[in-house]
């Protein structure tokens, strides 16, 4: 129940822990009770014990030729199948949870098909579902979200798209959030202004459907407190949504049971 | 106070209720009620038919979750009305109006740079919590029953294009100031001394991604910086305008750059110190995306820049070079440029070094002050040390407030040390050759005594840890 000037009850850093400033992504595998996190510098991504504290090493590290890691700087897990997923650029890179070391991927999705550009992706692990970030180049400034199956690999086009005008998805870069419960993903939305603006927000989309469909919800703005959208990830047995935005330069928890 | 404890609040206070009434109806009864009081009536109900008569008395019902008017104490605070609100899963009010339950923020100054206009008597710190460069008297020392100490300028807000800043520099003869931005604006900002407010620079300079350390060899007016992300050091004409190309580059295997940050130049001895966090790759132009050829954005950091002297960066890593070479200090010659090695490395255990951070040299005594960011301390080294060096003096402790230091500034005019704390909202300011836990001279703060910092700084993707209910933020 942190907030205002909290102190963190527990900080990862320091030359152990083989991290640095500008750490863009983490996520939790609550199977084997780890987090990791990408070093984008070392071409790295780097595991974590769950309760690791202080200058500590990581249990594991993934790197190395075989990795093909080139600039991690996002990922996302699937604690049900144990596989990591590392977009990178073009390319979707999937490495097995317990990866340690220099590890060939499981598979790669990539190819002009995938119309992957991004470096956002989210999984599905109930609904077997893979979903990447790309911008809309016939749209200029907007985005698509491509959605495959989740064991999707090599070039293969995605199985529908969710964009257009009237989705409003506007240029986001944001790691997003999926809700398998009800099929929903979470996304920070960017307005225009490369310092933030007030008509950006938090959008909640339907993965049942494709196409240039509106969001369900959104929250923290237009017009609202939200300026400059990061990532977004979901305390569900709290019914809660917790997004941090780069302008305000906070964490922002929201109470939204609507949507779970 | 909880919600289980305000709801056994509503149960004893209902229950107290009841037996209050019980207690008047018996007074009243028995007759210890004055007269002309409801004992009065009672009586008169009671002794005839045909007036009016009590029949009974009901208990009020308890009160059931949520049925009974919230109970608040005064100083009940919002996030405990929406704690019930949880509780009872029933929003108030619509999702796009809705106010987050809570806001983790630093709501204070953070200052992660220092430098000193000697000139004016005065200290510049940039701050990466609120997002603004912030000017004192240099004498300034925030008593110790003050909340904090107010600036006497202070530049922010969009105009500005002040956001997460990392390093300053100060014009000795004009004071103006040189602003570094790190990694969500790739622009240097220039200021005149006495700008304030949402004041637009007197003069941008665009700038590799990521940029950290600055400084400044005001014989040559050249200005360098440091860029994490390429591994390399920029050097500007000082007077650079906007899109000018740097007059040289310093990147490569042999430079043993490795995710550089602080940056510090001794024109008396014509050299140039690093300090590198170790995290490194190879960089290789024919591994980089066409433009126009997808697989990232178009332009931006995904793509070569057709710039001169422009730093290879993510787009051109070579996949698979990744490697962690340990903390060090790198030691180049001024005009260094191209793939050429250091002419000293500091590293290795007695060096100390946990993300050595800020910089600054003492070109008179020979001496370099090192911010050591997660080590809690500023270590001195003499500016010929090399290999597994151990500082000459370490200033560290608690009197000596050091906590998380980000920036340090060696002031030769008044020999003083600057040191800016992001972990505590304080700057300090030590004599020369202070060592140990020595107390500051003078210490400035942005906020109460004590105050915690979430130390938080551009905070992206978050996860959520749901054995702990802790939320993992990466920043």
């Amino acid at each position: 129940m942190a907030d205002g000037n909290a102190k963190p009850v527990r900080a990862v850093a320091g030359q152990k822990t083989l991290v640095s400033r500008s750490t863009h992504g983490t996520a939790y595998d609550d199977k084997r009770d780890v987090f990791m996190v990408p070093q984008m510098y070392a071409q790295a991504i780097l595991f974590y014990a769950g309760d690791a504290d202080g200058d500590v090493a990581p249990i594991r590290i993934l790197q190395g030729p075989k990795t093909q890691l080139k600039n991690p700087d996002h990922l996302a897990y699937d604690s049900i199948h144990s596989e990591l997923f590392v977009p990178q650029g073009g390319r979707i890179l999937v490495f097995p949870g317990d990866a340690n070391g220099d590890v060939a991927p499981l598979r790669i999705l990539e190819g002009p098909d995938t119309q992957i550009t991004g470096g956002s992706v989210g999984v599905d692990p109930v609904n077997n579902l893979l979903v990447a970030a790309a911008a809309d180049r016939a749209n200029r400034g907007h985005t698509r979200l491509l959605v495959f199956d989740r064991t999707a690999s090599g070039n293969t086009a995605p199985k529908g798209i969710i964009g257009g005008p009237n989705s409003e998805l506007l240029g986001t870069q944001a790691p997003f959030a999926i809700y398998p419960g009800k099929q929903e993903l979470i996304i920070g939305v960017y307005g225009p202004g490369e310092l933030g603006t007030e008509q950006s927000y938090f959008g909640v989309w339907s993965l049942k459907k494709f196409g240039d469909q509106p969001p369900l919800w959104k929250f923290g703005g237009p017009n609202g407190l939200i300026r400059q959208p990061r990532g977004v990830t979901l305390d569900a047995a709290h019914k809660s949504v917790i997004v941090t935005d780069k302008r305000v330069n906070a964490v922002l928890t929201w109470y939204f049971p609507e949507m779970f | 106070m909880k919600v289980k404890q305000v709801r056994r609040w509503q149960k004893q206070s209902g229950a107290v209720l009841i037996g209050l009434i019980i207690v008047l109806g018996a007074w009243m009864i028995l007759g210890a009620a004055p007269e002309g009081t409801l004992k009065a009536g009672l009586g008169a109900a009671l002794r005839s038919p045909g007036g009016p008569r009590l029949i009974s008395v009901q208990p009020l019902p308890e009160a059931a979750d949520g049925e009974m008017c919230q109970w608040l104490p005064a100083s009940a605070s919002t996030s405990l009305m929406t704690e019930l609100q949880q509780e009872q899963g029933k929003p108030q009010d619509d999702i796009g109006t809705r106010e987050p339950i809570r806001k983790i923020k630093d709501s204070y100054s953070s200052y992660s740079s220092v430098a000193v206009d000697t000139a004016n008597d005065e200290v510049v710190m940039t701050d990466e919590s609120l997002f603004n460069i912030l000017t004192y008297s240099r004498t300034e020392n925030t008593p110790a029953s003050a909340t904090m100490s107010e600036p006497k300028r202070m530049i922010g807000g969009v105009n500005s294009w002040v956001e997460y800043q990392c390093g300053v520099y100060i014009d000795p003869v004009t004071g103006d100031i040189y602003a570094v931005n790190n990694d969500t604006v790739d622009k240097l900002v220039i200021f005149s001394r006495k700008k304030q407010g949402n004041a637009a620079p007197d003069r941008i300079v665009n700038t590799p991604h990521t940029t950290y350390g600055i400084a400044v060899d005001e014989p040559h007016h050249e200005l360098f910086l440091t860029a994490q992300e390429s591994a390399s050091v920029v050097v500007f004409d000082k007077y650079a305008k906007t899109d000018d190309s740097p007059l040289r580059l310093l990147q490569g295997d042999k430079t043993l750059l490795a995710d550089p940050h602080g940056l510090a130049v001794d024109s008396k001895r014509d050299l140039m110190f690093v300090t590198n966090f170790g995290n490194a790759a190879k960089h290789d132009a024919s591994t980089a995306p066409r433009r126009g050829g997808g697989g990232g954005d178009e332009g931006g950091f995904f793509s070569l820049s057709p710039k001169e002297n422009w730093p290879l960066a993510r787009e051109s890593a070579v996949p698979g070079s990744g490697q962690f070479t340990g903390p060090s200090i790198t030691v180049y010659k001024r005009d260094a440029e191209g793939d050429v090695a250091p002419l000293r490395v500091i590293r290795g255990p007695k060096a100390g070094l946990n993300w050595p951070t800020g910089l600054s040299v003492d070109s008179e005594r020979g001496e370099l002050y090192v911010a050591n960011d997660t080590g809690d301390d500023i270590l001195v080294f003499s500016t010929d040390a090399a290999g597994d060096a151990a500082p000459k003096r370490v200033i560290k402790g608690p009197k000596s407030l050091v906590k998380s230091p980000t920036g340090v500034f060696f002031d030769s005019k008044h020999q003083e040390l600057w040191v800016s704390n992001f972990g505590n909202h304080t700057a300090t300011v030590y004599k020369a050759s202070a060592s140990g836990d020595s107390a500051p001279l003078r210490v400035i703060r942005s906020a109460p005594l004590s105050m915690p910092t979430p130390n938080i700084g551009n905070a992206y993707a978050p996860a959520y840890d749901s054995k702990r209910d802790q939320i993992l933020v990466p920043d």
